[in-house]
């Protein structure tokens, strides 16, 4: 009975995992990794682990940061075992969704495409700071999710937007 | 607001306002990654409850009491590779999944603490085979020697030259095997590092 319940509330927390974040891990997934099926592998591996990992979730920080934090350690899982070094590929091979007139859509998916290939290229902890910020993840929830004091994630992000800055240029 | 501000808030916008190609609807994707779950667990069991199974016979065997020394370390030899792949299959789950929730800085030092030992742990396994394979040989060629020329049965001579053509083949492959496995672990652990050097606490 007990173990019906323990299964019923990690069922749940999966759902609204999926329901508030599910976009976030696609787009970690998207950042870990340039090659499109190695993408679609780190992204069921990411949505395997929130879900392994889900039951020793015990309420001591909130849901969201747990599952970044989940998200993210897999990620890096990731990068150490497939890939060394960000690699360089063509803007088509990033796959958006298409819910805007034609034109604004290519526009947009443009911006974005350039967007992602430059994250890409930046280190993986920058990479990781920069997505959060731009999750809309506050200070205080990625000091949690990082391991890093709040001022320091100011001063790591500020150098991030800067390198990423001049990436884009 | 500055023009830099201006520039990092269309980022923003645009990101947060994309919709990425997931692979699968959540019906299909929440069937799959329960599945995967289920499939790692069941894995998991029939590797501990085989070696657990094996080991046991083994064990009872050796109680029994056998009839040759050839016996006796042929049968330490599988019981050997039957504990070590029942430990390998529990300590691999348990390195996948534990402390998956740790803050990254914390989980980077924690992947490499762990790389680190792989590493020891796959040099030490590297060594120990050579020193096996080093001195099964010898222990099978001596007894081979010694029951060729005793002559009286001569099944025996054979069974240790099929033992010691085993120990050949067997022990070479895993050394070469160790040692691949421990370029792979090198690169790993290079990786890590790049990783925890960019970002200071």
């Amino acid at each position: 009975m007990a173990k019906l319940l323990i299964m019923k509330r990690q069922q749940q927390q999966f759902e609204s995992a999926i329901d508030s974040h599910g976009q976030s891990f696609v787009k970690i997934a998207a950042t870990y990794e340039a090659d499109d099926k190695l993408q679609q592998d780190l992204h069921q591996e990411i949505l395997l682990a929130v879900w392994q990992a889900l039951p020793s979730f015990k309420g001591q920080s909130s849901l969201k940061t747990f599952v970044y934090r989940v998200a993210y350690n897999k990620a890096f899982n990731h990068v150490a075992k497939y890939s060394a070094k960000p690699k360089h590929q063509d803007l088509d091979d990033v796959h958006v969704c298409q819910t805007d007139g034609p034109e604004q859509t290519i526009q947009n998916n443009k911006a974005l495409e350039n967007l992602m290939v430059a994250i890409r290229q930046l280190p993986v902890m920058q990479r990781q700071l920069i997505t959060l910020a731009l999750d809309g993840i506050s200070y205080a929830d990625i000091a949690i999710i990082t391991g890093l004091s709040v001022s320091n994630v100011g001063v790591q992000l500020n150098r991030a937007k800067k390198q990423l800055k001049s990436i884009m240029e | 607001m500055t023009k830099h501000d201006e520039q990092w808030d269309d980022l923003v916008k645009g990101w947060q306002g994309a919709e990425f190609e997931s692979a699968s609807d959540k019906a299909v994707l929440q069937a799959t990654v329960k599945s995967s779950g289920n499939k790692i667990m069941l894995e998991t069991v029939v590797n501990v409850t085989a070696g657990l199974g094996l080991s046991g016979y083994i064990i009872f065997e050796l109680m029994q009491g056998l009839p040759s020394l050839i016996d006796v370390v042929t049968y330490c030899v599988v019981l050997f590779i039957a504990l070590a792949m029942t430990l390998a299959s529990v300590w691999f789950r348990r390195g996948n999944y534990s402390a998956l929730a740790e803050d990254s800085q914390s989980y980077l030092q924690l992947m490499l603490k762990r790389v680190n030992s792989t590493l020891k742990l796959t040099k030490t396994s590297q060594l120990l085979c050579a020193v096996i394979f080093i001195g099964f040989e010898g222990l099978f060629a001596t007894l081979f020697g010694l029951s060729f020329l005793s002559g009286n049965d001569m099944a025996k001579p054979a069974i240790a030259l099929s033992i010691m053509a085993f120990i050949g083949v067997f022990f070479p492959s895993m050394y070469y095997f160790l040692k691949r496995f421990a370029i792979k672990v090198s690169a790993e652990k290079e990786r890590i590092e790049d990783m925890l050097e960019p970002v200071s606490k």
